[in-house]
């Protein structure tokens, strides 16, 4: 006699009915074929025929299926109401799609935590990636807006000793390039930081422009949108003064007067003539020098220097490289030929404008788009972890339909589904996260990040298909896993496991441990990154500036040539001016300055004199401030030795310089400066300056450049007292407001042509210098911190699960006479293990991979062992909590209860 | 055998009917209806026995398990005063079902 009862019981098990009901029911239909079989056998069929017979009668899924609406009817609303089984698949690609989308939509929709979670996790990683994209497409992808971006050039002058970089041009310089035919179009530009004064109406105020050469728009070709650009010959010494306005300033500024052309502005005090209108969203060479544009009157040469013009050209296209460098060897040799006895080993080289243009971009934004891959790359294993548990806990779902005919691939299919109805919500999500991101990224950008602005830096169609493609390849990371391991494949033992909710598959739980300990390990390599870039901006804010900056005003005064020709007109202002501001109560000390930390502008080659330069040998260096002697003072510069200068350090005495501490202790490291003599100019004619002074060192060339040589003129000395433009630095017990306004009170009773322009305190000079620094490792920081979130959650996640499914074994071992302790200990070493082992991999990884960083780091080493010790600490610590909470549920697991749960 | 519309709709009315006088086990009734239909109707365990937990659950019938002497036990079917109202219900609309359809196709009426 067959044992009837293990072929009804085996169309049970799907259903997962209770231990008594089910058993109700297998003894009574055992019992129904027993007596078919019998009776079958006794009308003389075989014993063969009989047991095919019953067995064709049980057979199909007829009986589960009934079964199935007569014991669940409660599950109407629930999972198994759906498409159950493959029978129900009607071949029909799109019709099954849509089946499938609609329950899967109702399968997310009956567990919102689990979809809000996930959702806000991919919307989180989708975003942050779009949005890092969408400005590394445009700073570094995106063709700049020039025809033919990749034939523009700039033009710079640089020597073998690869000491300063590249340089500037000087006319000597200029003059042999401009003619040769590897270009089809040249021109050089100088942008003044002290822009230009303009009285519009009886209202002075300060523009900021750029002088450029005659073929400077056709270089870049761009056409106007009122008026012609400049023509050959408009550089010449004597052409007439002319000015193109940007589109910006024009509606703004001239209310966009459609006959502007040929009408004359007041610009330095001159006339000029408008010649032309520059489309909108012309900002080149850079969007705070590009209100205007002024025709450059270019010098003739009578000597090799001076520099500071910036060069630019169009390279023709069939000129190959190596021919380009032929022709900027030969011109470089030409200008040695002119000017001989000069340094011997330098010539000319080009860069693309728009490496340039990116170049201090370039590699902050390529550790940040790293980071946000891997914020993404985490968001995407904390959805798989997420998947997986889901898929676990719905294992019984599965079986059972696995046991009603859906195949293996079905259900796949259908997790699959699930997963892609996710990414799209995420990455619906994520790209609005991405444009508001975007937004708040370029308007909170600092101004020494302007380019993001010039850039217009969007998301557009590009950046949203690389945001689908995004979401999809995350489907591929966080949906083919749980689908391939959540869907069991034999019933009988996700049902087996699944009706005594006991165990935790074991695989699938390695499977997700190894997720989450991945977790930490980029979680780590990004926490490292961020504190190397948060200490290297501690340690920059630390540099000591050498100057007590606090109650400093700086502010900036240009005076036109036309009414100030004569040194004696720029003196008695500057002398009127000072004691005009000095008499407001509230201000202590007024002096004036030409350049100021951190970015001071100027520089000139010198030697002391009785120690020449040998020939073809480059002169030293130092920065150029030329300041009247309360300029120390009011900066809070300390005197070392010697004195400040005074009244004799006037136009007719003798000629005399004030050196930073730095010089002395390069050029003086044995003897006394004071008293000493530099020859200012290199190798130009003797020009000898007497040492007066020696002061504490502040870092002209930014803060993380620390300590230079810097050189010290009288005011009424520089530039035999030609020197127009010039900052006013006031130190005072008022607030910087009124100290800037009793400055322009001062000024308008002086000329009333003049205009104050920016007004800034000394600190945010100082703090400008860093705000790149700042903010980058403000977003690596931001992103750290979404690492480590989803971290967290990712560990939690699992170990909660793991306690959850393990209850039962918990409340046994508690009974057994385990006690709590034992249980937190067990929960947290194995959670503690998958961490430790994630932050390990971490370590190594991003001892590897922070070298690549080093440029964007100061003072920092890219391996600081403090740094990676105290992102592991923190990261152990926090998957310490991220275990102890389920541990604490564990404990508290009453075993009376999870043993009879079943 | 008869199409399976008629058969589903039919089978409830069939197995309240045979268990308006005593009850009856599973099997029993399978017999009973293979050989009272002159086996045009057949039911087989995997569409019976849903069937029957169906009515229980709809308070129609109600089973028990019987020991008797000598026997294994076994599953009996009672039917309640539910099911009797049902079958009263069901046998009037079949009643009228049956006049309805024997009028229209009654020969010369078509």
């Amino acid at each position: 006699m067959p044992d009837w009862r293990a072929d009804v019981h085996a169309r049970l098990a799907p259903l997962g009915l209770s231990a008594r009901r089910e058993s109700d029911i297998t003894e009574e239909l055992a019992q129904h074929l027993e007596d078919r079989y019998t009776d079958l056998r006794s009308r003389g069929h075989s014993e063969d025929d009989a047991l095919r017979t019953v067995r064709d009668e049980l057979a199909g899924d007829v009986l589960a299926n009934a079964l199935i609406a007569t014991e669940r009817p409660a599950t109407g609303t629930g999972p198994l109401a759906g498409p159950l089984a493959g029978e129900h698949v009607s071949g029909h690609l799109l019709a099954d799609l849509w089946r499938d989308v609609r329950y899967g939509i109702r399968a997310l929709r009956n567990t919102p935590g689990f979809t809000a979670v996930a959702g806000i996790t991919l919307a989180l990683g989708i975003g942050a990636t779009t949005a890092m994209f969408t400005v590394l497409n445009a700073v570094l992808l995106r063709p700049l807006p020039f025809p033919q971006p990749a034939h523009l050039l700039r033009i710079y002058q640089t020597n073998d000793k690869a000491e300063g970089g590249m340089g500037s041009l000087s006319m000597a310089d200029f003059r042999e390039l401009r003619d040769d035919p590897v270009f089809s179009s040249i021109a050089t530009y100088m942008a003044p930081s002290d822009g230009f004064s303009l009285v519009v109406g009886n209202r002075a105020e300060r523009v900021f422009g750029t002088a450029v050469g005659a073929g400077f728009f056709t270089t870049l070709g761009i056409r106007p949108l009122l008026g012609s650009v400049f023509r050959p010959g408009d550089d010449a010494q004597g052409a007439p003064a002319q000015v193109i306005l940007s589109y910006g300033f024009w509606q703004d500024r001239l209310g966009g007067d459609p006959a502007i052309v040929g009408k004359q502005l007041t610009i330095q005090g001159s006339p000029v003539t408008v010649t032309g209108v520059m489309p909108p969203n012309v900002w080149f060479p850079r969007s705070e020098v590009a209100d205007i544009w002024l025709n450059d009157m270019l010098p003739t040469p009578s000597r090799q220097g001076p520099w500071g013009w910036q060069g630019i050209a169009r390279v023709r296209p069939d000129v190959t490289p190596a021919q380009l460098q032929g022709a900027l060897d030969r011109a470089a040799e030409r200008v040695r030929s002119d000017f001989p006895g000069g340094p011997a080993r330098w010539t000319f080289v080009t860069k693309p404008v728009s490496e340039q243009l990116s170049k201090s971009l370039r590699p902050a934004l390529l550790v940040l788009m790293a980071a946000v891959v891997l914020v993404l790359l985490i968001a995407c294993l904390n959805v798989t972890n997420l998947m997986l548990a889901r898929a676990m806990s719905r294992e019984h779902e599965f079986a059972v339909r696995t046991a009603l005919g859906a195949s293996r691939a079905r259900l796949i299919r259908q997790l699959v589904t699930e997963s892609l109805l996710l990414a799209f919500l995420g990455g619906a999500a994520g790209v609005l996260l991405a444009v508001w991101g975007v937004r708040v990224l370029v308007a909170s950008a600092p101004p020494s990040l302007a380019l993001l602005r010039d850039l217009q830096v969007g998301v557009d169609a590009q950046v949203l298909l690389v945001a689908a493609a995004v979401s999809m390849g995350t489907v591929l990371l966080f949906g083919l896993a749980p689908a391939l391991l959540g869907v069991p494949a034999r019933p009988a033992t996700g049902i087996g496991a699944a009706a005594r909710g006991s165990t935790d598959g074991s695989g699938r739980r390695h499977v997700r441990s190894i997720l989450a300990g991945a977790e930490f390990a980029f979680s780590l390599v990004l926490l490292v990154t961020a504190g190397l870039l948060v200490r290297s901006l501690g340690k920059l804010l630390a540099v000591d500036t050498g100057l007590h900056a606090d109650g400093v005003v700086t502010a900036s005064i240009a005076l036109p040539k036309a009414h100030y020709g004569q040194s004696s007109q720029i003196l008695g202002f500057h002398d009127r001016l000072l004691a005009a501001v000095r008499s407001v109560p509230g201000v202590a000390i007024a002096s004036a300055s030409v350049g100021l930390p951190p970015d001071v502008g100027y520089a000139s080659d010198f030697f002391v004199t009785g120690h020449p330069v040998p020939d073809f040998e480059f002169a030293p260096l130092a920065d150029v401030i030329a300041v009247d002697g309360e300029y120390f003072a009011a900066m809070g510069i300390p005197l070392r030795s010697g004195r400040v200068f005074d009244a004799r350090d006037d136009g007719n005495g003798p000629q005399t310089v004030m050196i930073s501490t730095e010089l002395a202790r390069r050029f003086f490291p044995h003897s006394d400066p004071l008293g000493q003599r530099l020859n200012v100019g290199g190798k130009g004619p003797p020009n000898e300056y007497t040492i007066v002074g020696v002061v504490g060192d502040v870092p002209y060339e930014g803060l993380a450049r620390g300590a230079t040589s810097a050189m010290y003129f009288p005011f009424a000395q520089f530039s035999q007292g030609q020197y127009r433009s010039f900052a006013v630095v006031m130190r005072g017990a008022v607030p910087p407001d009124d100290m800037a306004a009793a400055l322009r009170t001062a000024v308008e009773r002086l000329d009333p042509e003049l205009a104050v322009a920016q007004v800034r305190t000394v600190r945010d000079l100082m703090d400008a210098s860093v705000s790149a620094n700042r903010f980058r490792a403000m977003l690596l920081g931001l992103f750290a911190a979404l690492a480590l979130v989803l971290a967290a959650v990712g560990i939690y996640g699992v170990m909660a699960f793991s306690v959850g499914r393990r209850s039962r074994e918990i409340g046994v071992r508690i009974a057994l006479g385990a006690d709590t302790t034992q249980v937190y200990a067990q929960i947290l070493r194995e959670g503690l293990t998958v961490a430790i082992a994630g932050i390990a991999v971490g370590l190594t990884v991003a001892f590897a991979a922070t070298r690549f960083m080093s440029a964007l780091l100061f003072g920092v080493s890219a391996t600081d062992p403090l740094t990676f010790a105290a992102v592991a600490f923190i990261l152990i610590l926090i998957a310490a909590v991220a275990c102890l909470l389920p541990a604490r549920r564990a404990a508290r697991v009453d075993p009376a209860i999870t043993m009879v749960a079943d | 055998m008869l199409p399976r519309e008629i058969k589903k709709g039919s089978a409830e009315f069939l197995i309240l009917s045979l268990l308006r006088y005593e009850a009856r086990h599973g099997y029993e009734l399978s017999k009973l209806i293979e050989s009272r239909s002159d086996g045009v109707v057949q039911f087989q365990v995997s569409s019976l026995y849903p069937l029957l937990y169906r009515m229980e659950r709809r308070g129609w019938i109600r089973g028990r398990w019987v020991e008797k002497a000598g026997q294994r036990r076994r599953r009996y079917y009672n039917i309640t005063p539910a099911g009797r109202a049902a079958v009263e219900a069901q046998r009037q609309s079949w009643a009228e079902f049956v006049r309805a359809i024997g009028k229209i196709a009654e020969p010369g009426r078509a």
